[in-house]
C-alpha cells in the first residue's frame, strides 16, 4: 500500500528571510571570532623580546654565580662622584659606581664578553670606556680567578637601585644564560654623599689573584 | 556551442603561441609590463627629496635614541697634542652640541647623529671625531642614557678648501619600531629629522 506523500506547507517569505539572516549573522560572528584571534596574535609577537629574554640565574654580593663561560663572585660595591685611574680625575654628570668582582673563565681562556648595570626602570649601562678598567679586555685563564673592579656612570635617580649583568655574549643574549647580581639598594642621601665629597676616589688599576 | 567553439580556438593559438616563445622573448616581456606598470606612478622620474623641519640654534630636537642641541661651529686648525689631520694642512671643522640619550641603553652610535651635508672639501661624510668636553679627551665612543654630556662632531676638511663662514647642520633620527628581519623593536631608519640653518662658525 502506498503511503500518500504528505506534503508540508511552503514556508512563508518572513521565516526563509529570518532564516538567512540568522545564517548571515552566524557567518559573521564567525568572521569576527577569526579576527579576534588574529588580533592576539600579532600581540604576542610584539612581546617577543621578553619571550626571547635570558635565563637569569639571580645572586647578590657574595654569591658565587656562572654563566656557560665564567665563573663570577662580586665581593662589594661603592659610589663616588669624581674617580681617578691611572693619570687623569672624571668626574661625571650622573654618578660612578665601582663594583668589586672576582672572575675566572670555566674552561677556556677568554675575556669578559658582557658586563652591564641595569637599574630599576631596566635601563642598561655598560663599561665605561672614559677610564682604563682593569678587567675590560683583561684575557682570564681558566680556574684562575682574578679580582679586580669594574666602573659604571649611571644617572643619579638610577644608582640607588641597580643590578650587575654578566653574559657570554655582548651582541645577542637571548635566551641565553646570564648572571643578575642585585646590588645592595642605597638610599639617595648616600648617593647625595658620595656626590659631595670632595675626595676623589682611587679606582683599582691592577687585578689581583688574592 | 559557437562562442564555446571561439573561446577553445583562442586558448590553442594562444597555446600553440607560447609553445613557440624563448625564455628571452618571456623575460623580455615581462620587463615591458614592468616598465608600462611602474610608468603609471611615475617611472624612474625622480622623486621630491622629503622636506624636513629647520630649527634655530640652542634649539633642543628629539631625535628618537637621543636630544641633541646645537650650540656651536668652529673651525679649528689643530686639535694637537690629542690629534693630528691625516693630511698635513687640513684643518677641523666642529658642531658643538649638548646631548643626551633618550634610549634605554648605553649609545654607542654616535656617528650618526650629524652631518653637514653642504660643506665642501670634508675628508668623511660622518664625523670621525668626538669631543667630551667634560673630558677634554677624544676618546669617548658611546654614551650613556640620562646623563647629558657637551660634546663636539669633528670632521677633517681639505685645508685648500675656503673655510666656511656659515653652515647647515643636519640632525639625524631613528625610529623605534619593530624590524620585518627579526621582529624585534629597534632603533631603524637612519636619516635626517631636522636642519639647523646658517649656524655661524667662529674660527679657532
Amino acid at each position: 500500500m502506498i503511503e500518500p506523500r504528505t506534503h508540508r506547507a511552503p514556508r512563508g517569505r518572513f521565516v526563509e528571510g529570518l532564516a538567512s539572516l540568522g545564517s548571515l549573522a552566524g557567518a559573521g560572528l564567525l568572521i569576527l571570532v577569526a579576527l579576534a584571534v588574529g588580533s592576539l596574535i600579532p600581540a604576542s609577537d610584539e612581546n617577543i623580546e621578553h619571550r626571547q629574554r635570558p635565563y637569569a640565574v639571580q645572586g647578590g654580593v657574595g654569591d658565587a654565580r656562572s654563566t656557560d663561560k665564567l665563573d663570577i663572585r662580586v665581593a662589594g660595591v661603592r659610589g663616588a662622584g669624581k674617580i681617578k685611574d691611572d693619570d687623569r680625575t672624571h668626574d661625571t654628570g650622573g654618578v660612578w659606581i665601582i663594583v668589586k668582582v672576582r672572575v675566572a673563565t670555566r674552561t677556556e681562556a677568554g675575556l669578559i664578553p658582557y658586563a652591564a648595570a641595569r637599574d630599576r626602570h631596566g635601563r642598561i649601562y655598560e663599561l665605561s670606556s672614559r677610564i682604563e678598567q682593569s678587567l675590560n679586555g683583561r684575557m682570564l685563564q681558566p680556574g684562575i680567578p682574578l679580582t679586580g673592579e669594574l666602573v659604571f656612570e649611571v644617572p643619579k635617580d638610577a644608582a640607588t637601585d641597580l643590578t650587575v649583568l654578566f653574559a657570554d655574549n655582548s651582541l645577542d643574549r637571548r635566551m641565553d644564560r646570564q648572571v643578575e647580581i642585585a646590588l645592595p639598594t642605597v638610599d639617595k642621601a648616600t648617593v647625595d654623599r658620595w656626590l659631595a665629597d670632595a675626595a676623589t676616589t682611587l679606582i683599582d688599576t691592577e687585578v689581583s689573584t688574592a | 556551442m559557437s562562442g564555446n567553439g571561439g573561446t577553445g580556438a583562442a586558448a590553442g593559438a594562444l597555446r600553440g603561441v607560447a609553445s613557440h616563445l624563448s625564455l628571452r622573448w618571456v623575460a623580455a616581456g615581462i620587463a615591458v609590463l614592468t616598465v608600462a606598470a611602474s610608468g603609471l606612478f611615475g617611472g624612474l622620474r625622480p622623486t621630491e627629496k622629503p622636506t624636513v623641519p629647520v630649527i634655530a640654534v640652542h634649539t633642543a630636537f628629539d631625535g628618537g635614541p637621543w636630544t641633541v642641541t646645537v650650540n656651536r661651529a668652529l673651525t679649528l686648525k689643530t686639535l694637537e697634542p690629542l690629534k693630528k689631520t691625516e693630511k698635513a694642512g687640513d684643518r677641523w671643522v666642529a658642531v658643538r652640541v649638548r646631548m643626551e640619550i633618550n634610549a634605554n641603553e648605553t649609545w654607542n652610535r654616535i656617528d650618526d647623529v650629524i652631518r653637514l651635508p653642504g660643506v665642501k672639501g670634508l675628508r668623511t661624510v660622518e664625523p670621525s671625531e668626538f669631543y667630551l668636553v667634560r673630558d677634554e679627551s677624544l676618546l669617548v665612543r658611546e654614551l650613556q642614557p640620562g646623563i647629558p654630556e657637551e660634546v663636539a662632531f669633528l670632521w677633517q676638511q681639505d685645508g685648500s678648501v675656503p673655510r666656511p663662514e656659515a653652515m647647515d647642520v643636519e640632525l639625524w633620527g631613528m625610529t623605534h619600531r619593530k624590524s620585518s628581519l627579526t621582529d624585534m623593536i629597534e632603533w631603524l631608519d637612519s636619516g635626517p629629522r631636522a636642519l639647523v640653518l646658517d649656524v655661524p662658525v667662529e674660527d679657532r
